[in-house]
């Protein structure tokens, strides 16, 4: 049976809705506090505010208007959102290997980029082929901010819970964007996961080899990367069925191995290799390891 | 954001594993935004 955490995935559907429903509640209610202000519904910007401990005054942000788990494209919003990336929230983009200016927001993709909209929501259908992630996404998921580079990528931060930056570069297929769309869960779900348990026994910052990547990677960053791996995998199941070895021409899928499934072995291998993990810990590896 | 769009379903109540259960009850949102962890899909492709 497939499971990631206990007993089935409907559970762990609940599981994990539960813990983000406590998280979002939680932190919307230490952002109200800090500001002195009385509760609003949880938004993302409130982890950075909690982060920072500094209110972001910005009412077109903490009191954002959007449709839970959309690709924003309204150009007021975006603007501030990279207004806000390169400001206050600059923690966000703080580790990322290239430049933050390389891949600022997509300001103009409502006038410019009406193919980048069909990605995400032909990746969103595509998304549909899980029941699993479908729903996950639709509990978890805020919204989505569009990148403005020709490669695909994207980062997701634990200081905007809830939402997942991505490219949408030209020419890509909506199943690129299906692939991004579960990669960008998967992570959010993984970093989640310290909220409840440290995961691991041993250093969660020690250096450890990442076979998939062939890098060198801290344990967590190697965790949350084998969870989106993972629902990269569960993606492709869905689409293509488990045991399948689909033709995917893109390179962003296709560049971590021949068969998806191997690239998330090697990310369970280099960990269980390296590291200590707790009971908790040990059976998230179990879980993982259950949709190979 | 309006309460409508957001997920109404009580999912603690709907959890049946004494364990897992047990782990919401250690649920603390300020240990994640302490903790700065940021990953990459790509990021050099």
């Amino acid at each position: 049976m497939t499971f990631l955490f206990e007993k089935s995935l409907d559970e762990d559907i609940n599981f994990l809705s539960a813990v983000w429903s406590q998280l979002n509640s939680d932190t919307a209610n230490i952002s109200a506090e800090m500001r002195g202000e009385k509760c609003q519904p949880y938004n993302p910007w409130h982890c950075l505010q909690m982060a920072s401990k500094k209110p972001i005054e910005n009412p077109l942000l903490t009191s954002m208007d959007y449709e839970k788990g959309s690709l924003i494209t309204d150009p007021y919003q975006l603007n501030e959102m990279q207004e806000l990336l390169t400001q206050q929230g600059k923690d966000i983009t703080a580790d990322i290997p290239v430049p933050p200016e390389e891949w600022p927001v997509m300001i103009d993709i409502a006038r410019h980029r009406p193919d980048a909209i069909s990605s995400f929501l032909e990746g969103r259908a595509l998304l549909k082929a899980s029941p699993f992630l479908d729903e996950l996404y639709t509990n978890l998921i805020e919204f989505v901010v569009p990148l403005d580079r020709e490669k695909p990528s994207g980062y997701d931060s634990n200081l905007a819970r809830g939402v997942i930056f991505r490219t949408f570069p030209r020419g890509r297929t909506g199943l690129l964007a299906g692939f991004q769309l579960a990669h960008g869960l998967g992570h959010q779900v993984g970093m989640s996961l310290f909220s409840i348990d440290t995961i691991f026994k041993s250093d969660p910052k020690a250096l450890i080899f990442y076979e998939v990547r062939h890098d060198k990677r801290t344990a967590n960053h190697a965790f949350i990367s084998t969870v989106a791996l993972a629902f990269m995998t569960m993606f492709s199941h869905a689409i293509y069925g488990k045991g399948n070895n689909p033709y995917i021409e893109d390179e962003h899928v296709a560049g971590y191995a021949e068969y998806l499934p191997d690239a998330l072995d090697a990310a369970i291998r280099s960990i269980e290799y390296s590291c200590e993990l707790t009971d908790f810990g040990q059976q998230t590896m179990k879980g993982l390891s259950s949709l190979l | 954001m309006t309460e409508k769009t957001k997920p109404s379903k009580d999912f603690a109540k709907q959890l049946t594993s004494p364990t897992l259960k047990a782990l919401l009850k250690k649920v603390d949102p300020r240990y994640i935004t302490a903790h700065s962890m940021i990953d990459v899909s790509h990021a050099k492709a």
